[in-house]
C-alpha cells in the first residue's frame, strides 16, 4: 500500500503579541509590540496508509488543529516536509484540493438559509463536476447518508444531527481520496454519534476513502479508528494501533470482585480504587505483577464469589494520556 | 483610598483604550468631510465674501458643529431593538424607573464625551482650514449643542419604540438621517436653501438637531440663541411624549402575548 | 470562463438565500436608494448657490459621479460581498474554507457572499445615469467600463488595506476606513481639490483614476488619457492582491493560540 500523508519533521511557530500588564506597559505595547513566538507543533513525523481510518488524538490546544490545517495546505509549515497523495499541499494546494475532503466541526460549507441541495450542487460547480454527475452523486450520497427527506429544507431548520450528515455528504461531493474530520461529533448525542460513526465506516468501506479523524470522543476512536497518533504539546508521544493502545502499551487491568469478607490486599503493583464491605477494584500494575499472582494472593485470604478482568477503559486511557502519565 | 481610586481609574482608562482605533478612525473621517468642504466651499464662494450672512469662515465652522451632533450621538434604538426583540426587556419593568427615560438619559451620558472631542477636532481643524471664527459665545454652543443631540436622541427613542411593530427599524433610522442631512440643513445652512425648501426646512423638527445648534454656534444672536432652545424643548417633549405613548401600548401587547 | 461561472453561481445562490427574506430585502435595496436620492437635493441646493459651474463641473457632471459611484460600488458588494470583511475573514480563521476549495482563493473568497443592499445601489446608480446623461454609445460604453473600473480598484483596496490584518493584527477599522474615504472622495467634484493632495488621491485614495478623469473623460475624450487611467486600475488591483498573496504566508488560520494573554 502506498502511503496517503507522509509527514516529516513537520514544525509550526505562531508569533503572537505580548500583552504587558499595567496603563503605561499597554501604551508602550501600541507602539512598539512585543511578541513571543510559540511553537504549536514541533518535530512531527508519520505516515498514514491509503485506506486507513487513523485517529488524531490530543488534549486542546495540543496541536491536533495545526496539524490538519498544515497537512491540507491552509497553514505554510516554519520547516519540514508534507506530502498528501504525492503532492505538496503548500505549492499544489490547488491540484490536491480536488483529492481531499474536510469536515471542520465549527465550520460550515452549507448556506444556512437554503435548502442543503443548493449547498451540494454549489459545491459540486466548484469541483468542476458537471450537472449530471453533481445530481448522480447528490443521489447516492443522500442515499447513503438518508438525507432524502430533508434535502429540501433550510438547513437553519435542521437538526444537529442532520447538519452534520449534509456536512459530511458535502465534503464527499467530488469523491475525495482522503477525508479530514476535525472533531466531527462534538455536541451530537449518542444515537447520532453512533450513526456518524457508522457513515464514516461505510464511506471508507465503499470507497476506500482515507479517514484521518480527531476527536475527543473515546467512542470515535475505539469503534472506529484502527490506528492512533496522540500529540500533546505540539510533540507526537505515541503512534499505534488502537488495540495496543488498550492491550500491551497499557500494562494495567482492572479486577472487580466479590468476597465473601472484607479484602485487605497489599501487594507492589496493585492499587485498591474501590473497597466496600463485600466487593473490591483493584487496578494491577502488570509490569510489576501478573495477573495470576493477584488472582492468588486474594483466594489466599477470602473466598471470592465473583470476579471480572478487564481494561482500563478507553476514556481513562485517553485522560491518562492528556495528563502526561503515558510515555 | 487613594490607591484604590486610582486603579479603579487606571483600569477604566485602559478599559477604554479598547475603543481608541475606533474612536480615532471616527475622527479621521470627520477630519475629511471638513477638508473637503473647506475646498468645495472655496469654490463655491469664489469671489463672494458672504453666501447669506455668513463667511466662508462660518460655513465651515458651522458643518463642523453639525457634525459634532451627528457624529457624537449614540445609537440607542440598537439596544431597544435588541431588548425588546430577545425579551429582555420585560426584566426591565418591574424595576422603579421609566425605561424610557433611562435609556435616553444613558444616550445623553454616552454621547457627550463623545461630543466634546469630536467639537475639539472639529475647532482645530476649522480653524487650519478655514481661521478663526469672529465670534463665538461657548455657553449659548454648549446648550443648544446638547438641544440638538436631545433632539436626535429623541428620535432614536421613538424609532426604537417602533420594534414593538417592526422586525427591523434601521430602515427608519437611514430615513431620519436623510431627513437630518437635508432637510435639517446638516451640510448647508437652510439660509442657503431655495426658498421653496427653507420655509419648509427651517422650523422643521429636523432642523433642530443640525441647523440651529451650528448657526447659533458660529452666527450667535439672542433671539436665535431663544428660538433654537424654545424649539429644542418643544420637540424633545413632543417626541418623549409620543415615544411613551407607543411604548405603553407596546409593554401591553408584549404582555398580552407573554413576551 | 469557468470564473465567470462561479462568480453567476455564487450570484444565484446569494440571491436565493436573500430571497428568503423578501421584505428585508426590499427594505434594505429600496433604503439605499432612498439614502442615496437624498443626496440630489443636496447639489440642487449647491448649484443653486454656485451657479451653472463649480469649478468646471455641471450638475450633470456631478450626477455622472453619483450614478458611476453606485454601480461601482453596488458591482464590489453584490458580486464581490466579502470584500468588505476580508479582516474578518483572516483573523477568524474563515478563510480555511475557500484554500480548501479547487479555485483561485482571492475570487472564490471574495464571490461567495453578497450584500443584498448593494443592488438597490447598482439600480439607483442605473437609473440616474439614465435619467441625467445624454445617451450616446460613447458615454453609456464608458459609464459601464468605468463602473467596472472603479468596483475592481475598490475591491483591489480593500484587499490591500485588509491585508494589514495578516500581518498587524486585526486591522479591521483602519481598513474600511481607509476604503470608506475613498467612497466618500468619489463623490465630490475633483478639480475642487489641488496641490500635493492630489498625489494621496493618486495612490493611497486613488480617487482620481476611478472617479475624476472619468469625468474628464466623458467631458472630452482623450484615449491615451483612457490607457494611463486603466494602466493605473491594474496596477492598483495588482498591489492589492499580490499584498494579499503575501500575507498568506502569515496566516493563523485562527489558531491565535496566546492571544489573549
Amino acid at each position: 500500500m502506498a502511503h496517503a500523508i507522509e509527514v516529516n519533521g513537520l514544525t509550526k511557530e505562531f508569533s503572537s503579541k505580548v500583552k504587558s500588564q499595567g496603563f503605561t506597559a499597554s501604551v508602550k505595547g501600541l507602539l512598539a509590540p512585543r511578541y513571543r513566538t510559540i511553537r504549536a507543533v514541533q518535530d512531527i513525523s508519520f505516515c498514514v496508509e491509503e485506506g486507513d481510518i487513523l485517529a488524531f488524538i490530543g488534549p486542546n490546544g495540543a496541536g491536533k488543529s495545526t496539524t490538519i490545517k498544515l497537512i491540507t495546505g491552509i497553514l505554510f509549515p516554519t520547516s519540514g516536509s508534507i506530502s498528501v497523495l504525492g503532492m505538496n499541499p503548500h505549492t499544489q494546494r490547488k491540484h490536491l484540493s480536488y483529492h481531499i475532503g474536510t469536515v471542520f466541526g465549527q465550520k460550515s460549507q452549507l448556506w444556512y438559509h437554503l435548502p442543503p441541495i443548493d449547498s451540494l450542487t454549489l459545491l459540486g460547480s466548484i469541483y468542476d463536476l458537471s450537472k449530471k454527475q453533481t445530481k448522480n452523486r447528490i443521489e447516492f450520497l443522500a442515499g447513503i447518508f438518508e438525507l432524502e427527506t430533508f434535502l429540501d429544507q433550510p438547513v437553519r431548520k435542521l437538526s444537529l444531527g442532520q447538519r452534520i450528515r449534509c456536512e459530511i455528504a458535502g465534503s464527499l461531493i467530488h469523491s475525495p481520496k482522503i477525508l479530514f474530520l476535525d472533531e466531527p461529533s462534538i455536541g451530537l448525542d449518542v444515537v447520532v454519534k453512533q450513526r456518524i460513526r457508522d457513515l464514516i465506516l461505510k464511506i471508507n468501506k465503499e470507497e476506500k476513502t482515507t479517514i484521518f479523524l480527531t476527536s475527543h470522543d473515546a467512542g470515535d476512536i475505539e469503534k472506529i479508528c484502527k490506528r492512533a497518533l496522540v500529540i500533546n504539546h505540539g510533540a507526537l508521544v505515541w503512534e499505534g494501533t488502537i488495540k495496543d493502545m488498550k492491550y500491551s502499551l497499557l500494562n494495567r487491568r482492572i479486577i472487580d470482585v466479590k468476597t465473601d469478607q472484607r479484602l485487605c490486599i497489599d501487594i507492589p503493583g496493585v492499587k485498591t480504587v474501590k473497597s466496600k464491605e463485600y466487593a473490591a477494584k483493584l487496578e494491577v500494575e502488570l509490569s510489576a505483577v501478573s495477573v495470576e499472582e493477584v488472582i492468588q494472593e486474594i483466594m489466599k485470604r477470602v473466598g471470592i464469589k465473583d470476579i471480572t478482568i478487564s481494561n482500563v477503559p478507553m476514556e481513562e486511557i485517553i485522560s491518562m494520556i492528556y495528563q502526561g502519565g503515558f510515555a | 483610598m487613594i490607591r484604590k481610586y486610582s486603579t479603579i481609574f487606571s483600569f477604566s482608562l485602559k478599559n477604554q483604550m479598547v475603543y481608541v482605533p475606533a474612536f480615532m478612525f471616527r475622527n479621521v473621517f470627520f477630519i475629511l468631510v471638513l477638508f473637503v468642504f473647506s475646498n468645495l466651499w472655496r469654490v463655491v464662494y469664489g469671489a463672494r465674501d458672504t453666501i447669506a450672512g455668513l463667511t466662508l469662515t462660518q460655513a465651515l465652522w458651522y458643518l463642523a458643529f453639525t457634525e459634532t451632533v451627528e457624529l457624537g450621538k449614540v445609537r440607542i434604538f440598537d439596544e431597544i431593538q435588541t431588548e425588546v426583540k430577545e425579551g429582555t426587556l420585560a426584566y426591565t419593568l418591574n424595576r422603579p424607573y421609566s425605561y424610557l427615560l433611562f435609556m435616553y438619559a444613558k444616550g445623553l451620558g454616552s454621547s457627550v464625551p463623545q461630543m466634546l472631542s469630536l467639537a475639539l477636532i472639529g475647532s482645530l481643524f476649522s480653524f487650519v482650514f478655514a481661521g478663526p471664527l469672529p465670534y463665538f459665545n461657548p455657553a449659548a454652543a454648549a446648550v443648544v449643542l446638547m438641544g440638538g443631540v436631545g433632539c436626535t436622541l429623541a428620535w432614536m427613542l421613538l424609532i426604537g419604540v417602533l420594534s414593538f411593530w417592526f422586525e427591523e427599524v434601521t430602515p427608519f433610522y437611514w430615513l431620519l438621517q436623510k431627513l437630518i442631512f437635508i432637510i435639517g440643513g446638516m451640510f448647508i445652512p437652510i439660509d442657503f436653501f431655495p426658498p421653496w425648501l427653507e420655509s419648509l426646512a427651517r422650523y422643521s423638527p429636523f432642523a433642530f438637531s443640525a441647523y440651529w445648534p451650528a448657526i447659533v454656534s458660529v452666527d450667535y444672536s439672542s433671539m436665535r440663541f431663544l428660538t433654537a432652545a424654545a424649539g429644542q424643548g418643544f420637540y424633545i417633549l413632543l417626541l418623549l411624549s409620543i415615544s411613551a405613548l407607543l411604548y405603553r401600548r407596546g409593554i401591553r401587547q408584549l404582555s398580552v402575548q407573554g413576551g | 470562463m469557468k470564473l465567470i461561472r462561479l462568480v453567476c453561481d455564487y450570484f444565484r445562490i446569494n440571491l436565493a438565500a436573500a430571497m428568503e427574506y423578501r421584505a428585508a430585502f426590499l427594505s434594505q435595496a429600496i433604503g439605499m436608494a432612498v439614502n442615496n436620492s437624498a443626496f440630489i437635493l443636496f447639489w440642487i441646493i449647491m448649484y443653486h448657490q454656485a451657479g451653472p459651474s463649480i469649478e468646471g463641473y455641471s450638475f450633470r457632471d456631478v450626477m455622472f459621479l453619483w450614478s458611476l459611484a453606485p454601480l461601482g460600488f453596488g458591482i464590489s458588494i453584490v458580486f464581490f460581498g466579502n470584500s468588505v470583511s476580508i479582516s474578518k475573514l483572516i483573523y477568524s480563521g474563515e478563510l480555511d474554507v475557500y484554500m480548501l476549495q479547487p479555485k483561485p482563493l482571492v475570487l472564490n473568497m471574495l464571490a461567495s457572499k453578497m450584500y443584498v443592499p448593494g443592488l438597490g445601489d447598482m439600480a439607483y446608480g442605473v437609473i440616474l445615469f439614465l435619467a441625467t446623461q445624454p445617451l450616446t454609445l460613447t458615454r453609456i460604453g464608458l459609464f459601464v467600463l468605468f463602473s467596472l473600473a472603479m468596483a475592481a480598484v475598490l475591491i483591489g483596496l480593500r484587499l490591500f488595506y485588509h491585508s494589514f490584518t495578516f500581518f498587524f493584527g486585526n486591522a479591521e477599522e483602519f481598513a474600511s476606513m481607509a476604503a470608506e474615504s475613498v467612497l466618500s472622495l468619489i463623490l465630490y467634484p475633483g478639480t475642487i481639490f489641488k496641490g500635493p493632495v492630489l498625489w494621496l488621491f493618486r495612490t493611497l485614495f486613488p480617487a482620481v483614476w476611478i472617479a475624476y478623469i472619468p469625468v474628464r473623460l466623458i467631458q472630452s475624450f482623450d484615449l491615451a488619457l483612457l490607457f494611463i487611467t486603466l494602466g493605473a486600475d491594474i496596477l492598483i488591483v495588482t498591489a492589492g492582491v499580490m499584498l494579499f498573496y503575501s500575507g498568506l504566508k502569515h496566516y493563523e488560520s485562527g489558531n491565535r493560540i496566546g492571544a489573549r494573554m
